[in-house]
């Protein structure tokens, strides 16, 4: 075995030990050590090469006995594991592992709706659950309930988007916050439920997150401090109106006064939901080539894509909200933000459609790799609070680094009452090392220059996990290896998830 | 107005597809517990001829080997469809189906 890649620390005899023991326990079938099965699981989109983050084997169990099984023999033998759910968490990583030769749980194959419940509007979901079959499964029972996706729904899990905190568009589009309990299994095999779970008999393990005494769920996301096997999650009632609107706005320096209305219009729920904030470069990457409106080096110039925004019937900044409710409510609605927004320098566009708000899967975001093409993804999010003031420090930071880096400027933010998450994809052609090369040098420089104006990150790919960990202060990593240490003793779990290792 | 949505996700640039090796003699065909059809409008679909970059498959020729070879080793900003997701037997049946498929009719805009 001298030329196969192995697990961090395992011994080939271990490692041909640990998968004899995994296929007795899935079937051989299921034990996929074979490079033409391995190499596709370490397909990254993020600015490293496949092999950087390339893992040993992957283990596919079909049920929460089988992830016992293979987590007592990854227990025993000292193999590290990286679970993963549909493993598309593209541009942060897919299903690729922290450290190289890690081996992927990859828990697919669970994929069982285990409970409804139509009064509360509530599901319990297993790892595999893609937000297509939870919305095929919900058309069946007749109840009109609405799922909340992020931009790559059909084919991603709830459960995977939630324990990365990822975001929607819809009321409902903070997932961890709609999320409400947890299963939980630990690496010495221990199952056990988040909130009102492990109460006998639960009645309300689904509707009351909290439960009693300390709330661990939010431990369980970013981490690796346990596998989590299920997850209920909450539903939201299809509003009786919705109506979507575009909000657009000329300048780039528009963001202060956009952004200050904008977080009033949040703050009193006039606008319900985060909706997004696009600039220029991340519409025109949406509809277009980056070769056919520009030849030059480097990024596109900032005012090329404005210009040609413009041509489009949009601007500079363009907000994409949904407002939803009962008709009179969204018609009430519609007029205090029109208000609101015009006098801060709106131009609306009153009849817009973005599926992604109205319940309605799509992958037409992907369109956005079209911009350049070959692939290469990664996602800088850094966080803002939403003052004018700073998002504009922020924006002119970030645009600064990556038209330094010739790397081109996008963003699309999601905006809370309080904060906003400007979510930055770095596009660039995987088959041209030297662009991954400036993508990758972009993101290291983004991350110290945010940390040194005051603003964190929001999430980040498996490649970067250790600089923005770092970025938090030692008490910081302390008290998450403390953590680490004290469930998961022998780090077989994810070892380097969001920079954590025993 | 045009849609845009534009919050997160990812890419779907297929390119080599018909630039694959094809092999002479088909697998046989072993037993699908899916249709294809319902497989195509849950995955596939979603992208292939509805969105930039991503292609219509059906009604081009695409040789069989050709889509497994694609969906399970992936492509410049194709996410992988693992044996964990869709089986050989079902991924053979899709294949199958998409090379018989006639060249689907755009409705006018």
């Amino acid at each position: 075995m001298a030329d196969i890649l192995l697990p961090p620390g395992t011994s080939p005899a271990d490692f041909r030990s640990f998968l004899k023991s995994c296929e007795a326990a899935v079937g051989a079938e299921w034990v996929k050590s074979a490079p033409q099965d391995v190499l596709p699981y370490g397909h990254v989109a993020m600015p490293f090469d496949d092999d950087d983050h390339m893992p040993s084997a992957a283990i596919c169990p079909s049920s929460i006995e089988e992830v016992k099984a293979v987590v007592a023999i990854a227990n025993r033998l000292r193999v590290p594991l990286w679970p993963t759910s549909t493993g598309r968490n593209i541009g942060y990583g897919s299903s690729s592992v922290a450290d190289r030769g890690t081996v992927v749980l990859d828990l697919r194959r669970m994929n069982r709706i285990t409970d409804f419940d139509p009064e509360l509007g509530t599901v319990v979901v297993e790892p595999g659950v893609t937000y297509h079959q939870l919305q095929e499964f919900i058309k069946t029972t007749g109840y009109d309930f609405w799922l909340d996706f992020p931009g790559p729904g059909p084919i991603v899990s709830p459960i995977g988007n939630t324990l990365e905190r990822g975001h929607g568009v819809t009321p409902y589009g903070d997932h961890f916050a709609h999320s409400c309990g947890f299963e939980v299994l630990l690496s010495d095999g221990t199952l056990f439920r988040t909130g009102l779970g492990g109460v006998a008999d639960t009645t309300s393990w689904q509707a009351f997150r909290y439960g009693y005494g300390p709330t661990l769920d939010g431990i369980f996301t970013q981490s690796n401090f346990g596998i989590v096997t299920k997850m209920g999650l909450w539903l939201m009632p299809a509003p009786a109106a919705h109506k979507t609107v575009i909000a657009h706005w000329p300048d780039p320096s528009d963001i202060v006064r956009l952004t200050d209305t904008v977080r009033g219009l949040r703050l009193d729920g006039t606008i319900q939901t985060e909706g997004v904030l696009g600039n220029a470069g991340i519409f025109l990457a949406a509809t277009r080539r980056k070769a056919e409106v520009y030849d030059g080096p480097g990024a596109i110039p900032q005012e090329m894509a404005v210009a040609e925004l413009k041509k489009m019937g949009l601007g500079a900044w363009n907000y994409v909200f949904t407002l939803y409710g009962r008709p009179d409510r969204v018609e009430a609605d519609w007029q205090e933000a029109r208000a609101r927004l015009e006098a801060a320098g709106a131009t609306l566009i009153p009849d817009a459609k973005d599926e992604q708000q109205i319940n309605e899967l799509t992958l037409k975001s992907f369109a956005l790799f079209n911009w350049i093409g070959g692939g290469g993804l990664t996602w800088c999010a850094p966080v803002s609070p939403m003052r004018g003031t700073d998002m504009q420090r922020q924006l002119e930071l970030a645009r600064s680094i990556t038209d330094r880096h010739g790397v081109d400027f996008m963003v699309g933010t999601a905006f809370g009452e309080r904060a906003a998450l400007n979510v930055m994809p770095l596009t660039y052609d995987r088959a041209d090392k030297a662009q991954m090369a400036r993508v990758r040098a972009c993101y290291t420089e983004m991350v110290d220059a945010m940390a040194g104006a005051g603003f964190g990150m929001y999430r980040t790919s498996v490649g970067f996990m250790d600089q923005v960990a770092s970025l938090h202060g030692q008490a910081n990593l302390d008290i998450n290896r403390r953590i680490k240490r004290a469930l998961d003793p022998s780090g077989i779990i994810a070892p380097g998830k969001s920079g954590i290792r025993v | 107005m045009k849609t845009l949505s534009l919050v997160a996700a990812a890419a779907l640039v297929v390119t080599p597809v018909l630039a694959l090796p094809v092999f002479a003699q088909k697998p046989p065909l072993k037993a699908s517990a899916h249709k294809p059809d319902a497989i195509w409008r849950a995955t596939c679909g979603y992208c292939h001829g509805s969105v930039p970059g991503a292609p219509e498959l059906r009604g081009i020729g695409l040789s069989e080997e050709a889509v497994v070879t694609v969906a399970r080793q992936g492509a410049p900003g194709m996410p992988v469809f693992h044996a964990s997701e869709i089986s050989d037997a079902d991924l053979r049946v899709l294949a199958r189906w998409i090379a018989k498929q006639p060249t689907p009719v755009k409705a006018a805009p």
